[in-house]
């Protein structure tokens, strides 16, 4: 009991000078402690699948073997680190890919006239109305056309 | 506790084992080492499996779960730092506990790891801890002036109040601190084998 209590003493003066120095774990966001992890060599996603192998084995073990029921707890724990299947690996996959394809339309649109701006002549930065789209001639567009008939039937002519 | 709270709750078990093994093995005038192999993966496991199977009795609310399973865990590893251990010199070599039978001399007690100012006064504590913010000068300022305080453990706010820094400043400093321990605390070939 004297050493229990030794060693619940000295496991408080330990965090109590880990959280001196470094805080406390529970304080970081997720981005940061993978960003902890990571410092240390551990990738967050081989540590999940590492540690659902071992709890794993041990409802094996301890239970499915015996034909023993595993312990509700632990059920959803395996659950909770279960790695993803293939296809909901591909389905974040399609989901990212689509993500980060929005995002760059999004940039691009809203960019899009200062990059233009760049891009292109100053004659075509601003939008022009086609001429099929015209329904009718303009009085000055027939003058033009007429104007131009003129000139090819004199140069007939001569 | 749902599916994402489980997977942050391993994760946070691991930076703390990772931790409490990064600054145990900078210290002492020989690393300690535990003798049984165990990753902070290992004692992460170990630690949710006891919880998993009813093992461990906590009558709290909720959200204290993460720190009693915190403490848990750190009292498991000061017990694995206890039991005959493995040292290995400052090399990095490592040996094993069949080559060293003929080494009857007591292993290193980790009871001065467990006092703040018994860790900073410990020469290669103090030496790899130089290491990690040798390029920092923040860092560097900030363990300065953890020691400035002789009694007791400085609070952050303390801390912020001596630098003149806004508290979060002293927040973000600690963060950083912990991920140069990750970095310095292990050698390459540890951490290849760590998971």
């Amino acid at each position: 009991m004297k050493k229990k209590n030794e060693e619940n003493h000295n496991a408080k003066s330990l965090e109590e000078s880990l959280e001196a120095l470094f805080g406390r774990e529970e304080d970081l966001t997720d981005a940061e402690l993978d960003e902890e992890l990571d410092a240390s060599g551990i990738d967050p996603a081989e540590l999940q699948a590492k540690v659902h192998k071992q709890l794993l084995d041990y409802a094996n073990h301890h239970y499915r073997t015996l034909d023993k029921e595993v312990p509700e707890k632990l059920e959803k724990a395996l659950r909770a680190l279960r790695p993803p299947s293939a296809a909901e690996k591909a389905k974040v996959a399609v989901r990212s890919a689509e993500n980060l394809i929005g995002s760059f339309l999004d940039t691009a649109k809203a960019r899009s006239p200062e990059l233009l701006s760049h891009a292109l002549p100053v004659q075509t930065r601003h939008p022009q109305l086609a001429f099929r789209n015209k329904k009718e001639l303009s009085a000055a567009d027939k003058d033009l056309l007429q104007s131009e008939q003129e000139d090819v039937d004199s140069s007939e002519e001569r | 506790m749902n599916d994402a709270e489980y997977r942050r709750l391993l994760r946070t078990l691991t930076a703390r084992a990772c931790r409490v093994l990064n600054v145990a093995t900078c210290y002492g005038d020989d690393w300690l080492l535990p003798e049984s192999g165990k990753s902070p993966a290992d004692f992460a496991a170990e630690t949710l499996i006891r919880w998993d199977t009813d093992q461990l009795r906590f009558s709290g609310p909720p959200e204290a779960l993460p720190g009693f399973l915190m403490t848990v865990m750190t009292n498991s590893i000061i017990s694995t730092l206890r039991k005959p251990a493995v040292k290995a010199g400052r090399g990095g070599k490592m040996t094993s506990a069949d080559e060293l039978t003929e080494d009857i001399s007591p292993q290193s007690k980790p009871e001065s790891l467990f006092d703040i100012r018994s860790l900073l006064r410990d020469d290669a504590f103090r030496a790899a801890l130089n290491q990690c913010i040798a390029d920092d000068k923040g860092l560097k300022e900030y363990v300065d002036a953890i020691e400035i305080f002789e009694e007791g453990i400085p609070a952050a706010r303390d801390i912020a109040s001596l630098l003149d820094v806004p508290v979060t400043d002293i927040y973000n400093r600690r963060k950083k601190l912990a991920r140069q321990l990750g970095k310095y605390g292990f050698t390459e070939s540890r951490r290849r084998s760590q998971v």
